[in-house]
């Protein structure tokens, strides 16, 4: 080489790196300063601030707690002391908060002009509906609002709407209108609403067909009451039922009843009572005459139950202090619901239920709620063409009600069709106006919880988008220049009696008070309604398939919520996708849970047929399957036709298997625990003389000052699942979707495994990072990213993760998580959803390993505080996500290292056992369960 | 002597290569940033007038952050005090205008470290242990890297936690 090549070589190189270095980044981040410093008193930059709203997820109108960090709601928790549910929220009500940020809500108002939907402004979209109201009314049209359940001060605001407008406010529609329920306390007791039942202040709880944990009126306080009871000790709870659900595995005993028994299980007992002459309250004796006789062998076999334990279920109610029977659900939506209804309504009087266990002075507030009956009338009117303007809002019929009704060919019908709403469906598609509804942390509100109860809010977050509340919508529609929230001021203080505003909303609730009265049972018309109508029917016939409203989405609503389907069903741990459950007498084919080969089957009834993969129920009964109520199709649902009731039970079902397979993404790879012993049962002494645990090549660790532990009582958990949304939320995990899940890629850190019993009992296991002694995640770390610190957490350094997944491999409970995507590119979080990460949880990136650290960012901000004020953590100073937002306390999280902590109590308990343990794992974490408990009583 | 060509121009590109990362990187790190909106002169304010750190960055004792003052507090004393400068024009109309300051950002920690000011105040750190003596710099500049390895050096010789979870998230 010449000297001038080499030369021009190191010329040209040298250029080249310097040009290649230019290229590094500018340091352009921006630090944009307050204006004015904002004048909130507990407002400290970064840090948390809490303000109490109400969730509105579905109308049980719980009392919730926003935790807001910079300005944004980053966790809804339920509001500590709130009378109806003290500190908890549902699974549904936890995940709802993604509802305020996703991209997908309603941004703004739109008309359809030409066809087209054109976006448009408030004023014109108001102006628009204003014209079309009074060109309705010229015409001679009746409009007409049609909304899900309205209380309050909403329902005040409705009605004067309704007067000055001139717009007939239709009854309110919930898809799960209990009009059964309802029309037979009018007819008893004259009181067309449901009661609350105080299963708190039960000793005997016997609960027909009514799904208490799942969805059943409001599951929270449900839940809280039961623990209650439990606690209490003396309480016994009974679930009859026709198919197979939660409540009835987490209920004390679960009897199956034939399909349309439960009306002769109460006759029965009703029988019982009367004949035997129990219960506080006698019957008229023509009353007692009229009543048909069934004998206990008539009662078995409509009933399907054993004579035993009929008679042993009649004893108990009869000898029990304070008896309870809350009857609903599958119970009261079928054909003949409505004389189980009012059987039970008997019951409860006969045996002085009414004014103690089953409480009018707090009930439901239901009283407006319509049922389909209304809807038809409104599809008849609508046909009949003398529907000018309909306004429907915050409820979408479509989803919900009996194809056979034909509603959106009706509501084509309508002269205009004002929808509002937050998220686009097939009601919107058909919308003439589009209004978008604000979410409930943007609006001022007040929700009766019940007649008792009224839970207030106001704006915790500034709005995201050019949304109203729907208060505010109809103050304008009224001309009014006020805004909602200073017209609910002053009703607050009208109505409710309320000087301090200011006060109310820190509390969150106001007792409103309320008597219904001294209520007795109208011995006419319960007499009138006995000899004119059939009791009991016979048992259903050939296959019945229950459409049964899901703990993950209700009536369907809460899948707008991608957390909801993300999260796995807790009995069949189904996450996407729609399935049918069906019993294993059905013979549906060959099911692979690892593979996740599931049974395709044609399901059909009603002149309706579906093809969907089969989930094999264990302890199903034969000839009964279930779907959750949203993946049924609409055409197999009828309406009883004296109440309007909606009946779910579809008659004459048949499941046949058509030979095929297809992926379905259930997330357990078993249910059942193949001999292991996971949850030991009485009897189980495995660990005996087998092995010695604690034997370990490592050095001992020992903890200074905190041992953090867990205990978790598997008696108290319903299995509910709102443990594993608080932990999605508060930890940014990513919703993944349906290929990830069906490649066993979920990204829960905690789940809930259900494994069936041959007893017919179920046992959930709570399961996530057990932060063991000696983990044998910890040693094939090869670069130190996971480790055991002393404070006996097994902590995960993400940053210095380089995703070996050794420690995936190693972990014999299957609870760590590897990040195959970065999801914030996939779009787990896409605008304005990054509004909602925890900013003290890190998202991690692709390629790293993640996992539950016992919520180490609130341990961390506990001793931060405690350092503070100079001390240690105090027992019961830091909650775990998990624990807070469980109704039922089964989780507690504490100071192993401090003895009287309330953790380290139950971790000695007799009847404790921890999960693997003969793998010497050395868990933080204990379980005790019912079973063991016996062996020790 | 054909055969030393290669291995010197390898040897000649990797020791430029290095030099220039390595003052890439230093540059990167305390040179090199956007310049601020308005020359600030930290000297005047934290030196010659002897104002406390804490009377703008208000939130360093109860926060994780130190924040930068709102603009108000600029203007607790600029709407009387020396308004002829042209710096204090820029000033005067952001708050005219209503807008923020876009300051920009000179001192960050990365997504997954914990850090909290209020913690290392309460601790007794004093605030140029880490951005070097305001009192005397006209412009923010780091001193200092950041980097695991200087957090550590102190929690090490101050017998502060070194337990990974004590800053990692």
């Amino acid at each position: 080489m010449k000297r001038r090549d080499f030369l021009k070589f190191v010329g040209m190189a040298s250029s080249a790196s310097i040009l290649a270095s230019c290229g590094v980044e500018k340091s352009s981040e921006k630090i944009i300063p307050y204006l004015v410093p904002p004048d909130v008193e507990d407002y400290i930059p970064g840090e948390a601030m809490y303000r109490n709203t109400v969730c509105t997820e579905c109308s049980a109108g719980c009392g919730a707690t926003a935790k807001i960090i910079e300005w944004n709601p980053i966790k809804l928790d339920g509001q500590a002391g709130h009378p109806l549910n003290d500190g908890a929220l549902c699974m549904r009500g936890q995940a709802s908060l993604v509802r305020l940020y996703h991209p997908n809500r309603l941004s703004n108002p739109r008309i359809r002009k030409g066809g087209a939907l054109e976006d448009v402004s408030w004023d014109e979209a108001i102006k628009f509906v204003r014209d079309g109201l009074s060109k309705a009314n010229s015409s001679g049209k009746k409009s007409v609002y049609l909304a899900g359940q309205t209380t309050g001060s909403l329902s005040t605001l409705l009605d004067s709407f309704a007067s000055q407008s001139g717009v007939e406010r239709l009854p309110a529609y919930e898809a799960f209108s209990h009009a059964n329920l309802r029309r037979a306390n009018s007819i008893l007791f004259n009181i067309n609403d449901i009661p609350g039942y105080k299963i708190d202040e039960s000793d005997y709880l016997l609960s027909v067909g009514a799904d208490l944990i799942e969805t059943f009126l409001n599951p929270v306080s449900n839940s809280q009451q039961i623990y209650k009871a439990r606690k209490g000790g003396h309480f016994t709870w009974v679930h009859v039922e026709p198919a197979i659900s939660l409540t009835g595995y987490k209920a004390d005993e679960r009897k199956t009843v034939k399909p349309g028994g439960e009306s002769s299980l109460l006759l029965f007992l009703l029988n019982y009572m009367v004949s035997n002459g129990l219960g506080k309250n006698a019957l008229s004796s023509n009353l007692r005459d009229g009543l048909p006789s069934i004998s206990m062998g008539q009662a078995a076999s409509a009933t399907g139950l054993s004579e035993d334990d009929l008679n042993h279920m009649a004893q108990a109610f009869a000898q029990a202090k304070h008896p309870l029977l809350i009857v609903g659900g599958s119970a009261t939506s079928q054909d003949g619901g409505l004389s189980t209804a009012v059987l039970a309504g008997m019951i409860q009087w006969v045996s002085g239920m009414i004014g103690t266990t089953v409480d009018f002075n707090n009930a439901e507030g239901m009283n407006n709620v319509g049922s389909l009956l209304d809807i038809k009338n409104l599809a008849d009117r609508l046909n009949g063409n003398q529907i000018g303007v309909a306004f429907i809002a915050r409820t979408n019929p479509l989803a919900t009600v009996p194809a056979s009704m034909k509603l959106a060919e009706s509501l084509g019908n309508a002269a205009m069709r004002v929808v509002m709403t937050d998220f686009d469906s097939e009601l919107t598609e058909m919308a003439d106006v589009i209004l978008p509804l604000s979410n409930g942390m943007e609006s001022w509100g007040d929700v009766a919880a019940s007649t008792a109860v009224t839970s207030v809010m106001k704006p915790v977050v500034s709005k995201l988008y050019d949304t109203l509340s729907e208060g505010d919508i109809l103050m304008k529609l009224m001309g009014q220049a006020e805004d909602y929230g200073t017209w609910l001021q002053s009703q607050w203080k009208d109505v409710l009696g309320v000087s301090d505003v200011d006060a109310l909303i820190k509390k969150g609730y106001a007792d409103t008070g309320y008597s219904a009265g001294n209520i007795t049972m109208n011995a006419n018309a319960a007499q009138s309604f006995v000899s004119g109508n059939k009791l009991t029917g016979a048992a259903a016939a050939g296959g019945v398939l229950y459409a049964v409203p899901s703990i993950r989405a209700f009536d369907g609503r809460s899948t707008d919520i991608p957390l909801t389907t993300e999260i796995p069903d807790p009995l069949s741990t189904v996450s996407y996708g729609n399935y049918v459950s069906v019993s294993e007498a059905a013979n549906v084919g060959e099911v692979n849970p690892i593979l996740k080969d599931y049974p395709v089957v044609s399901v059909e009834g009603k002149g309706a047929s579906m093809e969907l993969p089969a989930f094999v129920q264990p302890h199903m009964p034969e000839n009964v399957a279930t779907i959750q109520f949203h993946q049924l199709d609409k055409s197999m649902l009828t309406m009883d036709s004296n109440t309007g009731e909606l009946i779910t039970r579809v008659d004459g079902a048949s499941v046949n298997a058509t030979g095929r397979t297809t992926k379905l993404s259930a997330l357990a790879g078993g249910f059942d625990q193949q001999h292991r012993q996971l949850i030991p049962k009485p009897g189980d002494h495995h660990h005996e003389g087998e092995f010695e645990i604690g034997q370990t090549l490592y050095p001992e660790i020992k903890y200074e000052t905190y041992r953090w532990g867990m205990h978790i009582d598997l008696e108290s958990c319903t299995g509910c699942e709102a443990c594993v949304a608080a932990c999605y939320i508060e930890n940014n995990i990513p919703v993944t979707g349906e290929d990830q899940h069906l490649m066993g890629r979920e990204m829960s850190w905690i789940r809930i495994q259900p494994y069936y019993n041959e007893d017919g009992t179920m046992d959930s296991l709570v399961m996530m990072c057990q932060q063991c002694g000696t983990a044998p995640c910890e040693n094939v770390c090869p670069v130190y990213a996971t480790y055991h610190n002393d404070e006996g957490l097994n902590v995960m350094v993400y940053n210095r993760c380089v995703g070996t997944r050794y420690c995936h491999n190693n972990c014999p409970y299957k609870v760590r998580r590897f990040n195959y995507f970065d999801w914030t590119d996939e779009g787990a979080w896409a605008e304005p959803m990054t509004r909602m990460l925890n900013p003290d949880v890190y998202v991690r990136p692709k390629g790293v390993m993640e996992k539950c650290t016992f919520c180490l960012h609130r341990i961390r901000s506990g001793k931060d505080f405690a350092k503070d004020e100079n001390r240690d953590v105090r027992d019961g100073e830091i909650q775990v996500a998990c624990q807070q937002a469980c109704p039922t306390n089964a989780i507690t999280f504490g100071n192993l290292k401090d003895k009287n902590s309330e953790v380290y109590k139950k971790s000695q308990m007799d009847k404790n056992f921890k999960v693997l343990e003969l793998l010497g794992t050395n868990p933080a974490i204990t379980y005790s369960t019912k079973a063991n408990k016996e062996e020790h009583a | 002597m054909r055969n030393i060509v290669p291995i010197l121009l390898f040897g000649f590109f990797a020791t430029m290569s290095a030099a220039l990362m390595g003052f890439g990187a230093y540059w990167d790190t305390f040179e090199h940033a956007e310049p601020q909106p308005i020359a600030f002169p930290h000297d005047t304010h934290a030196g010659k007038l002897g104002l406390e750190c804490t009377h703008c960055h208000t939130s360093v004792e109860k926060s994780r952050f130190a924040t930068v003052p709102a603009m108000s507090i600029c203007m607790s004393c600029h709407e009387n005090a020396q308004i002829d400068s042209p710096e204090l024009d820029k000033l005067k109309e952001y708050w005219t205008n209503k807008e923020p300051v876009p300051w920009v950002r000179i001192h960050s920690m990365a997504d997954h470290v914990y850090f909290s000011h209020k913690r290392h105040i309460k601790a007794g750190v004093e605030c140029a242990t880490c951005h070097g003596d305001m009192t005397v710099v006209k412009e923010v500049k780091k001193v200092r890297t950041f980097s695991m390895g200087f957090c550590v050096g102190c929690h090490r010789a101050n017998n502060a936690p070194q337990e990974c979870s004590t800053c990692h998230k």
